[in-house]
């Protein structure tokens, strides 16, 4: 389990990149983590993995502090963003770098890397920006970590690996007790795997829960008139967005079923139905009403 | 110290020091085994008696090969530290070794431990096989020169270690870790240099680390001398074979052995405890002025110390010497700090401290 309180990191002592009071995630958890470019998604993950140190609060992880213990960060494996740190790395070296540091199985390790359609060997440098993120899902694979932590995990791939990335990491997730948490902007890809969601918005939790979006805070209705009309006519100031001309809206908002049934009721609509959100509108609506109120 | 880590390095590296190995044999033990009488210069000296015959081999021939290992060695003593450290100056790679189940300490331990021993063995044994190869061609050899010299170089390439992990550990980036080791190794010299064309009062003082380039008469000669200007007691001694330089007591003795371990501890300890402080987040940005390039002046302050006779200060002489040391260490320390920030963006105190400083080192002139 990992626990963060208090959690505070600043740049330059001006800054605050992360504010996060409390955060909690479960064992057997898949948390995507989503924001927009800046909002401090890859400092939060460098925390977690120890990297970076906190200013002020903590992040334990099953009970241990993570910064500078090897105990904690045993059981924690990183693939950041750029993970290639050498000119010279190859399939070989990559697979004596983590034999070395963490329980990695060679033969699984090759076996992900055929499963990603990539050579046995050979130098990185001549590899595609995807190859070279596949090579390094394959080791997080091989791995099979407790904490598993993948930042831009789909960056570079194509939709075919990416589907074997889900399908095996999946797979990987069912025969182990572990925690993933992939942050990515690929909300469709997070929606198929993940059962959490994380969205950060200038350093601190704008929001998170369930993917399904059973306790989400937005909401989604369809409403439909008899005669064309135009949005401005039924618009509030607590409707976030709405989509649509004519006859049919659709209308992003945070009221619930019937304070949004007592207010549209006034413009006489022919069809009210409320509809799931999807992850990524989810995450687009969040920003759209910060903007608003900004 | 991490075993893993070790068993890791010595994988990834192993070819990189037989290459160095390599590039060592060629440099000395090699030439030796094909070395004959004639060249050394013995018919030229029929009359000298065994005596002679081993100063014309050892001026000749032997010190030349020697002075080769020795440019080697240090070279790598003093760029071996930069790459290490260079595993922490960009984030990608903070990224993949800080997140590593190793402490930082220990990482920055483990690896310096493993470069310098790594060096220091290939470096040996290549002596060895030297000191194997001039038995086996019958040339006449004081294996105890041998010895003593392979003790001094132990001590000047730790030194030389020591000084360039220290100044490569105040970087946030590549080019400033470059930039100070660089520093470390030419400043001194610089120094040396700048107030023996000024006023040669200040000869006597800077005799050992200003020789080599005075006498010298070709570039060799003054790289292989300014590589090793810390323990230069010993190294004379070794040069020009005269036991009467050999120092056994006092301070002479404590500069010349005992000294070279404490710089090195001591410089090892600050990088250890720089190297805790690093920030990640700091990786390959430019290097804080406030924490790094001012700390420039009290270490090479001295090293400059150190490297001159420390009788010498006690004269009044070597009072205002001291002050024109410091002078010139702060023109140059402003310098770097306005390469180091890569524009030149001048404050009214920086300005008035430069002048200061160069009318203190300059003014030194008149005295």
């Amino acid at each position: 389990m990992i626990e963060i309180k208090n959690l505070i990191k600043t740049y330059d002592r001006k800054s605050e990149a992360i504010n996060i009071a409390n955060l909690t995630i479960k064992d057997n958890t898949i948390v995507g983590l989503i924001g927009v470019n800046g909002s401090g998604k890859s400092t939060l993950l460098r925390l977690i993995t120890g990297v970076f140190k906190e200013d002020a609060g903590e992040i334990k992880i099953d009970g241990k502090e993570v910064y500078d213990n090897e105990e904690s960060k045993k059981d924690i494996l990183f693939i950041s963003d750029n993970p290639i740190a050498t000119t010279n790395t190859s399939i070989k070296s990559i697979e004596d770098f983590y034999v070395t540091f963490y329980k990695m199985d060679p033969e699984k390790y090759h076996a992900n890397l055929k499963l990603f359609d990539l050579p046995n060997k050979g130098s990185l440098s001549k590899f595609s920006k995807g190859m070279r993120r596949r090579v390094f899902i394959a080791v997080a694979l091989a791995i099979r970590p407790k904490i598993l932590i993948l930042d831009e995990a789909f960056d570079g791939i194509d939709s075919v690996g990416r589907d074997i990335f889900k399908k095996e990491l999946l797979k990987v997730f069912q025969e182990n007790k572990m925690i993933v948490i992939i942050a990515s902007h690929s909300l469709r890809e997070l929606e198929d795997i993940c059962d959490q969601y994380i969205l950060l918005k200038k350093g601190k939790i704008a929001s998170q829960g369930s993917i399904d979006m059973q306790d989400g805070i937005l909401h989604k209705y369809v409403i439909g008139f008899k005669d064309a009309t135009t949005s401005d006519t039924f618009n509030c100031a607590e409707f976030i967005n709405i989509y649509g001309q004519g006859k049919i809206f659709t209308i992003i908002t945070r009221l619930n079923m019937n304070d949004f049934t007592k207010y549209i009721s006034k413009f006489n609509p022919a069809l009210i139905d409320e509809q799931e959100l999807t992850f990524e509108e989810l995450f687009i609506n969040t920003n759209e009403e910060d903007k608003k109120y900004e | 110290m991490n075993k893993t880590l070790i068993k890791y390095l010595l994988k990834r590296t192993y070819p990189i020091i037989l290459i160095v190995f390599a590039i060592l044999l060629i440099v000395y033990p090699l030439p030796m085994l094909f070395v004959k009488l004639n060249d050394t210069g013995i018919n030229l000296y029929t009359n000298v008696g065994s005596e002679g015959y081993e100063n014309v081999y050892y001026n000749s021939y032997a010190s030349t090969h020697l002075y080769n290992s020795t440019i080697f060695l240090m070279i790598l003593a003093y760029i071996l530290p930069i790459f290490i450290r260079s595993m922490i100056l960009s984030k990608p790679k903070c990224d993949l070794y800080l997140a590593l189940p190793i402490k930082k300490g220990k990482l920055f331990i483990t690896t310096s431990v493993f470069a310098y021993l790594a060096m220091i063995v290939a470096w040996t044994v290549m002596m060895l096989i030297g000191m194997g190869f001039t038995a086996i061609v019958h040339l006449p050899v004081r294996f105890g020169y041998y010895f003593l010299y392979i003790l001094t170089m132990y001590l000047v390439s730790l030194a030389a270690f020591a000084t360039s992990t220290l100044m490569s550990s105040l970087a946030n980036n590549k080019f400033d870790a470059w930039l100070l080791a660089i520093i470390g190794i030419v400043l001194p010299l610089l120094i040396g240099l700048s107030l023996q064309v000024t006023e040669n009062k200040y000869s006597e003082v800077y005799y050992c680390a200003l020789s080599p380039i005075f006498a010298a008469n070709n570039v060799t000669t003054f790289f292989e001398k300014s590589a090793i200007i810390y323990p230069d007691k010993v190294y004379s001694y070794f040069n020009t074979r005269n036991p009467g330089m050999l120092p056994t007591t006092g301070i002479p003795f404590l500069v010349s052995y005992i000294s070279p371990i404490v710089l090195s501890v001591l410089f090892l300890g600050l990088s250890y405890l720089q190297t805790i402080k690093f920030k990640a987040e700091d990786a390959g940005e430019l290097t804080r002025y406030r924490y790094s390039f001012k700390m420039i002046i009290p270490i090479l302050f001295f090293v400059v110390l150190y490297d001159s006779d420390l009788n010498s200060f006690f004269t009044q002489s070597g009072t205002l010497s001291l002050i024109s040391i410091l002078s010139y260490t702060t023109i140059f320390y402003f310098i770097l700090f306005f390469i180091s920030k890569r524009k030149i963006k001048f404050d009214k105190w920086m300005v008035i401290f430069y002048f200061v400083s160069l009318i203190a080192a300059l003014g030194l002139r008149s005295f």
